[in-house]
């Protein structure tokens, strides 16, 4: 069990982004909300994007939504002297901005897996 | 007749004024151009409105009048639209001009226009204008003057001997062949014989006194009952032909709904197709979703190569300051070792007081060392733990074309599902319009017609039966009756005598006229035919009762329709027929062909255009680009006299007409 993100189980979400992964899953775009959580916050990191804005609930628990505690070991590589609760707060920020862009990309008709699947950012 | 020019306003998709001029005061061939729906039929049917107020659509039906104004010119508020014909015939300069003003916009008001009609000859106008029409060019005939692919239905019904339409068709072909001035002839000559006898009673009844009056009443009873007998016959034979030709369209209606019935095997067929379809692409949907769920980690491995290289950095950094900790940690215990016992751990060398002091220095340098490394505590095996995770991802990274591929069958899927569901939706349309009882109505409904028809038919045998019988007995009469001696009624007798042998004559004449005709058209359609064909091993066309053609072999085998099994075949024989009507035909009239060429093959098509100048002295072909390709031009031998083209540009200004080269300069 990673320490990445200290003693926190849950991680949160805000109204918006659990109401755009709910309407993805409808579309039949993704099958549970994990995945388009997972996705959008893989998007964010990519992008070095974030969105902070908006109060935020209880989404889901931290080992269901990071099972092979990747993100636990990029967030640790990239933020190595923040605290564990910062830590996972830039995390959702990142998935917050990424969901978002997800769904922009989806409703603009602009979503390309194979380009996202090919971007090799630094 | 050669028409020189025709003048639109307002038909069709012809908005305002418009007029198509032919060259050489009509003679020769006249190209008119256009591709579907610009508005070549529109321009045929004007023609045929401006001669007979009637336009039929491709199933035989008439459109209504509102539909033959121009909707745009309607919307602002142009309720006025007509056709005016100019052409010489026997020697003539004709007009004939067909308008109708409406008062409004809607469609009953334009139905009920108000219609102007005048024919004029050399300036002259002409009373009983719809009369003179008739006269020049009958309506019954103008279908084989002007023509497109209802001819060919037409011409397959001249085959089918159980059809009032084809009695209709056979009356038509007749007309065009001038049989029925004959047969007014014949009929003439009856009515004078009847006359005559009626004539004759009555001088018996005033001269010969009691002993032939039985007679005579007798022998007017007896023409009285074979007048009514001939009454009914003809009666009973109007109502067998309306009968049939009812019986004919409920039938065209059953294929119709047996041809529904193969739409829903098709709807079925396309049902299963779209199920399939949807079954592939949630299979692939599947996929992609599977890919989906996995992408982020080729996202996060794409991005982690500096993040490796940064924990791998710390992890080296913090084994670094491990192993040193261990070499420290090991040095001090020598150092505490060699401090206690006072005595070098290596050489056993007993150490001095000043060695012990740089000893006892060094170890307190290592202690502070040690806590160095300590002081600071780091997740050292974490960072293994980390690296060694994005690592494994490297292996789990997608391919951007596994995604593409993916895509790409959804895509694909999608297309071919909403293409099979316009399909699907089309046909249920054409499904939905079709009342489900109606089959069982038809058949219901046909067989009564075809027992009244049967007994029609007995009642007309019964009928004509009779009147033989009254005719026999008729004619014992007129035998008791000519042998009264009294030169008026002997002359009258003569006089019945001569008419009565006149009529036969007559009835002669037209079953010979009849059968020269016949054998006239077929010399001329087998040698059109010979011109047109395609296969050596077709020797002649041979002509039946009915007008109907059937193709002789050079074996003597008789193809008729069922055996041809070419629709172009069918169509080459059809413009024989009428290329053979109008050479053989008492009337003078243009042809105007409508997208001739439909069915035909390149070889037919070329053969056709190589025959048409000869096939009547004015020749309208309605063309369009698929039919008549470049450079077919030069098989007409230099006879075509105007080359046009009709364009539809768009609702507001509707059809326009150019001179070809003029277009294709455009």
């Amino acid at each position: 069990m990673s320490s990445a993100f200290g003693e926190a189980r849950t991680v949160p979400a805000s109204k918006e982004a659990k109401e755009l992964l709910r309407k993805l899953v409808n579309m039949g775009l993704i099958t549970e909300q994990r995945d388009g959580w997972r996705l959008g916050a893989a998007m964010g990191l990519a992008a070095g994007e974030t969105h902070t804005k908006g109060q935020r609930g209880t989404f889901q628990n931290i080992n269901s939504l990071d099972p092979e505690e990747l993100f636990a070991a990029v967030m640790l590589g990239r933020y190595p002297k923040d605290e564990p609760e910062d830590r996972l707060r830039i995390l959702v920020d990142h998935a917050e901005w990424g969901i978002r862009e997800l769904w922009r990309q989806q409703e603009k008709g602009v979503l390309n897996f194979a380009a996202l699947a090919s971007k090799r950012q630094t | 007749m050669l028409i020189e020019k025709v003048e639109l306003h307002n038909f069709g998709p012809y908005k305002g004024d418009h007029e198509i001029a032919f060259a050489a005061g009509g003679a020769g061939v006249h190209l008119i151009r256009g591709d579907n729906g610009q508005g070549k039929t529109s321009l045929q049917r004007a023609i045929l409105w401006c001669l007979y107020n009637e336009v039929l659509d491709r199933k035989g039906k008439p459109i209504r009048l509102a539909s033959l104004l121009n909707s745009a010119a309607r919307g602002e508020g142009s309720y006025q639209f007509s056709v005016k014909l100019h052409f010489q015939h026997e020697g003539k300069k004709w007009t004939v001009l067909r308008r109708i003003t409406a008062r409004s916009g809607s469609d009953s008001a334009i139905d009920k226009g108000t219609l102007t009609f005048s024919v004029v000859a050399n300036g002259e106008p002409l009373s009983n204008a719809e009369h003179v029409i008739q006269r020049l060019l009958p309506r019954e005939v103008s279908r084989f003057f002007f023509f497109d692919g209802e001819m060919l239905r037409d011409y397959e019904e001249l085959l089918d001997q159980t059809t009032s339409s084809m009695e209709m068709l056979r009356n038509s072909i007749e007309r065009v062949l001038g049989i029925p001035y004959l047969l007014i002839a014949r009929d003439d000559l009856n009515e004078v014989q009847r006359r005559l006898e009626n004539e004759r009673s009555r001088l018996i009844r005033k001269l010969g006194g009691k002993d032939y009056q039985q007679v005579v009443e007798a022998f007017q009873k007896v023409s009285a009952r074979i007048q009514e007998r001939e009454e009914e016959i003809r009666k009973l034979q109007v109502q067998m032909n309306e009968l049939e030709a009812e019986l004919a369209e409920k039938k065209r209606r059953q294929s119709e709904i047996r041809a529904v019935s193969d739409l829903a095997q098709q709807r079925l067929k396309l049902d299963a197709e779209i199920k399939d379809l949807e079954k592939d692409h949630a299979h692939e949907l599947e996929t992609q979703q599977r890919l989906v769920s996995e992408l982020y980690k080729t996202i996060l491995v794409n991005t982690s190569e500096p993040i490796i290289a940064r924990l791998e950095a710390r992890h080296a950094k913090s084994m670094e300051k491990y192993n040193e900790k261990l070499k420290l940690t090991g040095k001090a215990e020598g150092l505490a070792k060699g401090l206690a016992a006072q005595k070098c751990q290596q050489c056993g060398h007993v150490l001095n007081a000043g060695k012990l002091r740089a000893l006892q220095d060094e170890l307190e340098e290592v202690k502070i060392k040690i806590k160095e490394l300590t002081e600071v505590p780091e997740p050292n095996l974490e960072f293994e733990h980390h690296v060694n995770r994005l690592r494994h991802a490297r292996s789990q990274r997608l391919e951007p074309q596994r995604f593409e591929e993916v895509e790409a069958k959804l895509h694909k899927l999608a297309h071919t599902r909403s293409v099979r569901q316009a399909k699907l939706k089309d046909l249920e349309e054409q499904l939905a319009r079709v009342d489900h009882e109606e089959p069982r109505r038809l058949e219901v409904k046909i067989g009564s017609m075809k027992e009244e028809l049967g007994r029609l038919r007995g009642r007309k045998e019964t009928v004509e039966k009779n009147r033989l019988e009254d005719l026999e007995e008729k004619a014992e009469l007129d035998q008791k009756l000519s042998t009264i001696d009294q030169k008026e009624i002997a002359t009258l007798a003569e006089r019945i005598a001569y008419a009565k042998s006149l009529a036969e004559f007559f009835q002669q004449a037209v079953d010979k006229y009849r059968d020269e005709r016949r054998t006239q058209v077929e010399s001329a359609a087998s040698d059109i035919f010979l011109k047109l064909r395609s296969k050596g091993s077709f020797s002649k066309l041979k002509i039946n009762q009915q007008f109907g053609l059937n193709i002789i072999t050079k074996g003597g085998t008789v193809l008729d329709r069922a055996e041809w099994r070419s629709a172009g075949e069918e169509q080459v024989v059809a413009l024989a027929l009428i290329g053979a009507l109008n050479q053989c035909a008492e009337l003078d009239a243009p042809v105007f062909m409508d997208t001739p060429f439909g069915r035909l093959d390149t070889k037919h098509s070329k053969n056709i255009l190589s025959f048409l100048p000869k096939l009547a002295k004015q020749v309208v072909l309605m063309v369009t680009d698929r039919e008549f390709r470049a450079g077919d031009e030069h098989h007409l031998d230099g006879n075509i006299k105007t080359d046009m083209t009709i364009r539809y540009r768009d609702e507001k200004s509707g059809s326009h007409l150019f001179p070809t080269k003029s277009e294709a300069s455009r």
